[in-house]
C-alpha cells in the first residue's frame, strides 16, 4: 500500500495541477498554521483509508444534486470541534466552485475536463464541467491515478447522472434520488484501485 | 399440419401450443423482426421522455392514482382501436379472430413491431380465457424509477390500453392489466388479459324503410 508521503495535519497544498488550466490554487483551502480547536478526526491509519473520499454532482446554479462522502477516507481531514470531517469536506467542495466559475463565462464550450483543482490535506479534487454548467467533483486520496483514469471516471459519472435525469419523476436542480445512480457510483467507487471502505460510505 | 376443422378446439389448442416454438411461434416471431426492420426507428429517450412527461402531466390532472391509471388505459384504448389497422397493413399477418391467435400475435408480433421487445405467452388458465404476457424490458420505463408515493401507479398502463383497443377491433373484448412490473421491483413484467365477452359481427341495419 503507497502512503502519501505528504500526509501531515497541517499540510500547505501549493499550486501546480498536472493537466489543467495553470490557476492559482484557491486561499479557502490552504491550511496556514496549527488551530488549537482542530482535533484529528478517523481512528484509521493513512495507509489503511480508502482511497475515494467523495464524489459530488453540483447543478448549474450550484444545488446539491448528488453527494456521496466517505468518511474514512477524511483521515488526516482537519476539522473545527463543532462540526464534523464531513462537514468540512463539503466545505472544501463547494470552495472548488470558484474554481468552476473562472470557465464560465457565457461564451460557447465543450465540456472541460478541469483536472485536479486543488489539494487539501491529502485529498486531491478532480472536477469536471459540463456544457449545461453541471459540475462534477471527485475527491480521491491517492497520487497514482492518471489524468485520464480521473477523466474517465468523471465523465461514466457524467454518464450515470444523466441517465438519473431522465427519470421522469426526477425533478430538475434537486437532489437527485435514484437508486441506479447510487449503485452506479459505488460500483465505479468500488473499482477505484485500492479503494477499501472499512465502514461504508456516510451519506 | 394438422387439419384444423376436424378436430375439436382444445386439441387445436393444444397442437398449437405444441407446435409454437417449431412452426406458428417462430412464424410469428419472423413477421415481428420483419416488420419492426421495416419501421422507422425512434430513439428510445424521445419515446421514455415524451411517455413520462405525458404521465406526469396525467398526474398533474387527477387526484387519484387510480384514476390516472384508468386515464392511460383510456388513452391507450384510442390508440389501439386505430393501431390495429395500421398492424394488419404493416405485419402480414392474416385476419385473426380467435383468442388463442391473438396471444402470439399480440406478444410475438406486435410487442417486436412497436416497441421492440421480445415479449412471450404464458400462464393460460384452464379454459384459456386468459394468459400473461411476460417481458423483461420495457422502453417507455427505461430511465424511470417510481417514487414511493406512486407505489401503485401502473406506469406503462397506456399499454394495456392499446391492447384492450387493438383487440376490441377484433371483436374480443378483453380485461387487460398489468400484474407486475419492474418499477414495481419485480423481475419481470406482466400483462393479464382476459376476454370478457366475443362480440358478433352485427348485420348492418336495413337502410330500406
Amino acid at each position: 500500500m503507497k502512503t502519501d508521503k505528504a500526509a501531515r495535519l497541517f499540510r500547505i497544498p501549493h499550486g501546480t495541477r498536472e493537466g489543467s488550466v495553470g490557476m492559482e490554487i484557491n486561499p479557502a483551502l490552504a491550511i496556514t498554521k496549527p488551530d488549537s480547536s482542530i482535533t484529528e478526526p478517523c481512528k484509521l491509519t493513512p495507509i489503511e483509508a480508502p482511497q475515494v473520499a467523495c464524489v459530488a454532482v453540483i447543478g448549474e446554479r450550484n444545488s446539491q444534486l448528488f453527494l456521496k462522502i466517505y468518511l474514512d477516507a477524511l483521515v488526516d481531514l482537519p476539522y473545527h470541534q463543532s462540526q464534523g470531517p464531513e462537514v468540512k469536506m463539503e466545505e472544501v467542495l463547494y470552495s472548488t466552485l470558484d474554481i468552476f466559475d473562472d470557465y464560465i463565462d457565457g461564451s460557447s464550450r465543450k465540456t472541460i475536463y478541469l483536472g485536479r483543482m486543488a489539494t487539501v490535506a491529502s485529498i486531491r479534487l478532480y472536477g469536471l464541467l459540463t456544457v449545461t454548467n453541471l459540475k462534477l467533483i471527485v475527491g480521491v486520496r491517492s497520487i497514482t491515478e492518471s489524468d485520464a483514469y480521473m477523466k474517465n471516471m468523471l465523465i461514466k459519472i457524467y454518464r450515470l447522472t444523466v441517465k438519473s435525469l431522465l427519470n421522469p419523476f426526477q425533478p430538475i436542480d434537486l437532489m437527485i434520488h435514484s437508486r441506479k445512480l447510487e449503485t452506479g457510483i459505488e460500483e465505479l467507487v468500488g473499482e477505484f484501485p485500492n479503494h477499501k471502505p472499512v465502514s461504508g460510505p456516510n451519506k | 399440419m394438422a387439419v384444423a376443422g376436424l378436430k375439436g378446439k382444445r386439441q387445436r389448442v393444444k397442437e398449437a401450443a405444441g407446435a409454437l416454438s417449431m412452426s406458428k411461434g417462430g412464424n410469428m416471431q419472423k413477421l415481428g423482426e420483419l416488420a419492426l426492420q421495416k419501421g422507422e426507428r425512434v430513439p428510445v429517450e424521445l419515446l421514455a421522455l415524451t411517455y413520462g412527461s405525458l404521465v406526469r402531466q396525467v398526474i398533474a390532472d387527477y387526484e387519484s392514482i387510480e384514476e390516472v391509471n384508468k386515464q392511460l388505459d383510456l388513452m391507450g384504448y384510442n390508440i389501439g382501436v386505430r393501431l390495429a389497422d395500421d398492424f394488419f397493413a404493416k405485419s402480414g399477418v392474416s385476419d385473426c379472430r380467435s383468442f388463442q391467435d391473438s396471444a402470439e400475435i399480440v406478444a410475438k408480433v406486435g410487442f417486436k413491431m412497436y416497441l421492440n421487445v421480445q415479449a412471450s405467452v404464458d400462464l393460460w388458465n384452464a379454459d384459456n380465457t386468459a394468459y400473461s404476457i411476460l417481458f423483461d424490458e420495457n422502453p417507455l420505463a427505461e430511465f424511470t424509477e417510481l417514487p414511493e408515493e406512486y407505489a401503485q401507479l401502473s406506469f406503462s398502463n397506456l399499454v394495456c390500453g392499446v391492447i384492450r383497443g387493438a383487440l376490441e377491433m377484433l371483436l374480443l373484448v378483453v380485461k387487460c392489466e398489468f400484474v407486475r412490473s419492474t418499477l414495481q421491483g419485480n423481475e419481470m413484467n406482466e400483462i393479464r388479459i382476459s376476454l370478457v365477452e366475443m362480440l358478433r359481427e352485427s348485420a348492418p341495419e336495413d337502410d330500406e324503410d
